[in-house]
């Protein structure tokens, strides 16, 4: 179970909306370094796991269902479905999610998308502040899509939402440009330990694709700092980062949550692989504390493991780390891929995707 | 076209966003002008030509591969037939409309001219052939009525059953998902279609309702998530949404104007409701939106389209809303109008509420007499808790707390706030002043009820009116019961004392001394009332000879007139409680003078009366006060000098406590003694009252000083406008000493200030009947306000 993810439904519903998050003012247009990872590609999603996620998790009517989640829907769940309905070439899957995303979920005055939607409430949007990763799997996906499949109104809707992002999220913290994890909510203003980020809202892949639709944004900046930030923000004898990191002073585990290694900041290790930003010194950490090829929850302050990470999508995300960092061949059982919950079986499917594209040897 | 609000130049978008609009409504059949809501958005002067702008209702978020080259015809304007309402009937809307625009209709006559349509288009009949195929008669309706309104040539088939049969199947199916609501899946079937066949083009004229009827959710979310820009946005772009057939739709733009600080436009798609949509029902909710969402201004002229009283019942509310704020804030005034129709509602109704709002309307808006005819009223027509407390509330304000307890009295336990009304009653009751006698009855009760209640208050009024009726025994113990459940209630120790006194339990008396004497000067003076009744010459500051001083001082006539006119202008104002009684005070602090500067002539006045007064006790050489102790700090006095010969006496009394001086008992007694009138010449009642118990005093000194306290604290609370903290030390005080003609004149103006304007007269009357200038203004101003008030 992922008890660790989603707090941020709780935390924001008593969230009062205050705009201002961070520091961030006008930024001097200095030279822009463009982002140095690489977006996804197309056809590196085989058809069979990806029908196998889509009939798991799409419902007829393009909502991609959380399933360990008291089937509630959210933004991040129709960026994955977007995504990988694209890097499996389904346009028809594709226009489903789209058509739900847009009609439910991108409904905000500010062009992001309200994350949490509920089948249980009326009206369904329980939380209608958005979803930083939410909002750039959407992004990226439409951008992706729009652009490979001749469809300029998708990059339409992308452009705009890159350009939501760029001025609701992206901010300057102390001389960083972070990305906040939502329009509302975790600023300095907001939380005692804001600013509050989560690394593994940095997609580092949709960064070059945000580039081109929102060229005012410091999209490379945002890598760079973003890169920075996860080689400094490691903790305890593990030396891993936290799923939410506060910013309020020198980086430390946000005390509105709990200080772990868990199911969000294991998608940090991932973003960056997919992105083609792996490289050892970033990522030995990871490596060793999934040497036995399980991750699990870490307790960083003493490095205690929690809850094994048991489910092959978890386990894939490690498989694909030793394959990036060592050639180790991804194990038979992890290959061929069978849903479980929601939220690994996604994270199985882009790392599966990612070592096809990047090291398709180990397959 | 009218401009209802400036625009700002750079919204270009925005202006852009119109211009698609626009052309859309020029687009549609003349029926469709009276879409007057788009024509209502802010000015579209400066409008891009029709053929420089994108087609209308272009579903930009499409992908556009999907969509084949824009169709010939107008979008189709109607909702999706799976949330349709039916349309009305087209000529009923084109005949509203026709009227509608050419009246004060801003939309036609500047508008651009609508582009002629090219050659007549035939109208797709496949969505009608489905519906008539799935038996589904309310849609087949609702389509042809569409049809009809687009297409004014064309007439439906006879029977659309016999229509030609549907030549592509998977269309037909396309259809079918569209009727079914199925957008995604229908989204998913184009996609798929497309894939399996790269050439094929989907029908425009479902693309475009697809299109619509995805925006018509997606404004209803957005609305339901109150992200009300997106509403506008959407609304702007697909004004094809924008139609009689679904006024929710409707309703929902004009919130979302509303909610944006747009009042204007929300009014507009008010407005083209009234004006074009026929449905009274849809008419009737549309009023009572506006009402809920508009600033009043904004609603009347909205409430005048409608048809004869068609809207008298939105008024009626929109009434009583403003009676209930009023009601409840009495800052929020309702208008006279609004008044007036509440009060026909109310006296023609057989039911209570709208009395009562008015009933509470009135007493927050401090007018008893219309506060009691209207809770009469509702009370007549539904005796409850509520307008039996509203009415009792009014009637206490009356000052007839007798019929207040006797209307509460059935509904005294219904709620905290009845049983707080009841007590307010009866505490009122008891305390009327002139004492009333109250019947057995009526006494028996409320003394029941003060039991159960507990009620502090009003037990000590129980105890005041057996005092009043010489039943001491019986205050005595309503005071002590008082005190029982309210240990910190000074006035009922008081009491207490007072009741003490008068029996001439000295024991008794000399208990509640000890244990309140430091906190309640007045109980402090009640230690020796005889003496001090006995000693007209009371000496210190508070000689009897007050009348020629307060001749010396306000001998020229200017003093009364300007008295008169500040007092009965309004009591409440600052130069008038400062001005008034207060004048004729010769113990009066100097803090609580109107110039406090020491050039003023009353400190100087008093010096003379103080100096004299230590002159003779303490033969205190005048001069640089060069000696120690004791006499420097009597100097310091005689000097005027308080504030420094505080610490001086403080020494002094150090010394004696500490035993490090041998003095006489005495010079602890005159430390204490000049202490406490140190304090009291610099206004500080209550330390003088703290210093006075530093040291036993010999009787006739204390009370002396407990009197002076008194007086003091008499004066500070009526300088500080608490006439009714005056009138209970005036009282106080009366016990202990005997009341002179500025104190009585004090008592007369505070009875003025506090409305109580018989009883000033009646002690004004006494007071001027000695010639008393200052009384006699006082009986003028009381009788003049006696005057006004009637």
């Amino acid at each position: 179970m992922r008890a660790g993810r989603f707090f941020k439904g709780m935390l924001l519903a008593g969230a009062v909306g205050i705009g201002v998050m961070g520091s961030m003012t006008g930024l001097p247009h200095r030279s822009r370094a463009a982002p140095a990872g690489h977006a996804a590609k197309a056809g590196t999603l085989a058809a069979v796991p990806w029908q196998a996620w889509r009939d798991r998790f799409v419902a007829e009517d393009g909502r991609v269902v959380d399933d360990a989640n008291r089937g509630i829907s959210h933004s991040e769940g129709q960026g994955y479905g977007l995504l990988l309905a694209y890097l499996a070439g389904d346009r028809v899957a594709f226009a489903r999610i789209w058509a739900f995303t847009q009609t439910e979920l991108l409904l905000r005055d500010d062009g992001l998308a309200a994350w949490r939607w509920d089948p249980a409430a009326k009206p369904h949007v329980t939380d209608v502040n958005d979803a930083a990763d939410g909002d750039i799997l959407i992004a990226y996906a439409l951008a992706l899509a729009g652009e490979s499949w001749g469809w300029p109104a998708y990059v339409e809707v992308a452009r705009g939402m890159a350009e939501a992002i760029g001025h609701k999220l992206v901010r300057e913290v102390d001389g960083q440009t972070v990305l906040m994890p939502g329009a509302t909510g975790f600023g300095d203003t907001d939380r005692p330990d804001g600013p509050v980020v989560n690394l593994s809202y940095w997609l580092f892949e949709a960064f070059p694709v945000l580039a081109q639709l929102a060229p005012e944004t410091e999209w490379g900046r945002l890598e760079a700092d973003g890169r920075r930030l996860v080689a400094a923000a490691r903790f305890g004898p593990a030396g891993l980062p936290p799923d939410w990191l506060s910013l309020h002073d020198t980086p430390k585990p946000s005390t509105g949550f709990a200080p772990h290694f868990g199911y969000d900041a294991i998608r940090v290790p991932l973003y960056l692989m997919r992105a083609g930003l792996a490289d050892r010194a970033l990522l030995g950490a990871f490596a060793r504390a999934w040497s036995s090829g399980t991750p699990s929850v870490v307790r960083l302050d003493d490095g205690v493991r929690l809850d094994p990470l048991a489910e092959p999508g978890y386990r894939m995300v490690a498989a694909m780390l030793a394959c990036l960092l060592d050639g180790r061949p991804i194990p038979p059982d992890l290959k061929n891929f069978a849903p479980t919950s929601y939220y690994p079986s996604t994270l199985h499917l882009l790392a599966l995707a990612g070592v096809a594209q990047i090291h398709g040897s180990c397959l | 076209m009218r401009v209802t609000a400036p625009i700002a130049a750079g919204v270009l978008s925005f202006v852009l966003c119109l211009g698609i609009v626009w052309q859309a409504m020029s687009l549609w059949s003349p029926v469709d002008r009276g879409r007057v809501l788009v024509a209502g958005l802010p000015s579209t002067s400066g409008l891009p030509s029709a053929s420089a702008v994108p087609r209308a209702a272009s579903p930009v978020l499409l992908p556009a591969g999907d969509r084949p080259a824009p169709p010939v015809a107008a979008p189709a304007p109607a909702p999706p037939a799976s949330s349709a309402v039916p349309a009305p009937a087209a000529s009923a809307l084109a005949a509203r409309v026709a009227a509608a625009t050419a009246g004060p209709s801003p939309s036609s006559s500047t508008a651009p001219a609508a582009p002629v349509k090219p050659t007549t288009p035939q109208p797709d009949e496949t969505a009608l052939r489905t519906f008539a195929r799935q038996g589904d008669t309310r849609r087949l309706n609702a389509e042809i009525a569409r049809l009809r309104s687009l297409y004014p040539a064309w007439t439906p088939p006879d029977d659309p059953l016999k229509a030609p049969v549907v030549s592509d199947p998977q269309i037909d199916r396309l259809w079918q998902l569209y009727a079914a609501g199925d957008f995604a899946e229908l989204r998913a079937a184009i996609a798929a279609r497309h894939a399996a066949e790269p050439a094929w083009q989907v029908p425009a004229d479902l693309l475009d309702r697809l299109a619509v009827a995805e925006t018509r959710e997606r404004l209803i979310n957005a609305s339901d998530a109150r992200q009300f820009d997106t509403v506008v946005r959407l609304a702007a772009t697909t004004s094809s949404l924008l139609t009689c057939g679904d006024v929710d739709v409707l309703w929902r733009v004009g919130e979302a104007f509303g909610r944006t600080n747009k009042p204007e436009r929300a009014a507009d798609a008010y407005r083209y409701i009234l004006t074009s949509c026929p449905r009274a029902e849809d008419r009737l909710a549309t009023a009572q939106k506006a009402a809920v969402v508009l600033p009043r201004a904004t609603i009347e002229p909205l409430l005048e389209l409608g048809h004869g009283d068609e809207f008298a019942g939105v008024r009626d509310d929109l009434a009583r809303r403003a009676v209930a704020v009023g009601g409840a804030d009495a800052k929020a005034m309702a208008s006279p109008d609004d008044l007036t129709r509440l009060q026909r509602t109310a006296t023609v109704a057989a039911t209570s509420t709208d009395a009562m709002l008015l009933g509470w309307y009135a007493i927050r808006h401090e007018d008893p007499v219309g506060a009691e005819h209207w809770f009469r009223l509702a009370h007549e027509r539904a005796d409850t808790a509520l307008s039996s407390q509203g009415l009792a509330l009014a009637l206490i304000a009356l000052k007839r707390p007798d019929e207040a307890e006797a209307v509460l009295y059935r509904w005294r336990d219904a709620s905290d706030d009845t049983r707080k009304t009841y007590m307010a009653a009866t505490a009122n009751l008891l305390s009327r002043e002139p004492p009333v006698p109250i019947s057995a009855d009526v006494l028996t009760r409320i003394v029941a009820s003060v039991g159960a209640t507990r009620d502090a208050a009003s037990a000590q009024q129980l105890g005041w009116y057996a005092h009043g009726y010489g039943q001491e025994e019986t205050a005595a113990q309503w005071f002590g019961t008082t005190l029982g459940w309210k240990p910190d209630d000074e006035a009922s120790a008081f009491g207490l004392a007072l009741v003490d006194a008068r029996l001439g339990r000295r024991a008794a008396l000399s208990v509640l001394v000890a244990q309140w004497g430091s906190r309640s000067v007045r109980i402090l003076a009640l230690m020796n009332p005889r003496a001090l009744a006995s000693r007209p010459d009371a000496p210190s500051g508070f000689p009897t000879d007050s009348k020629p001083r307060t001749d010396s001082r306000y001998g020229g006539d200017h003093a009364a007139p300007a008295l008169i006119a500040r007092s009965a202008g309004q009591s409440a104002s600052p130069e008038a409680r400062t001005l008034s009684p207060a004048e004729p005070m010769p113990g009066r602090a100097m803090r609580d003078v109107t110039d406090p500067a020491p050039s003023d002539r009353q400190p100087r006045l008093r010096d003379r009366s103080e100096r004299s007064r230590q002159a003779g006790s303490h033969s205190t050489p005048a001069g640089g006060c060069t000696q120690g102790g004791l006499p420097r700090a009597w100097c310091l006095m005689q000097l005027n000098r308080p504030s420094e010969a505080i610490p001086v006496f403080q020494a002094v009394l150090q010394q004696n406590a500490l035993g490090l001086v041998q003095g006489p008992t005495s010079a602890r007694q005159d430390a204490a003694y000049g202490l406490s009138l140190a304090y009291l010449r610099l206004g500080l009642t209550g330390e003088a009252a703290v210093a006075s118990t530093q040291a036993s005093q010999p009787a006739a000194r204390a009370g002396e000083l407990g009197t002076a306290i008194l007086t003091q604290r008499i004066t500070s609370a009526y300088g500080a406008g608490r006439y009714r903290d005056a009138l209970l030390d005036l009282d106080a005080r009366a016990h202990v000493a005997p009341e002179q003609t500025d104190l009585l004149n004090l008592r007369g103006w505070c009875y003025y200030h506090l409305g109580r304007y018989k009883d000033a007269e009646q002690v004004f009357g006494a007071v001027a009947a000695t010639g008393d200038r200052q009384a006699i203004a006082g009986l003028v101003a009381a009788r003049g306000a006696q005057r006004g008030s009637r």
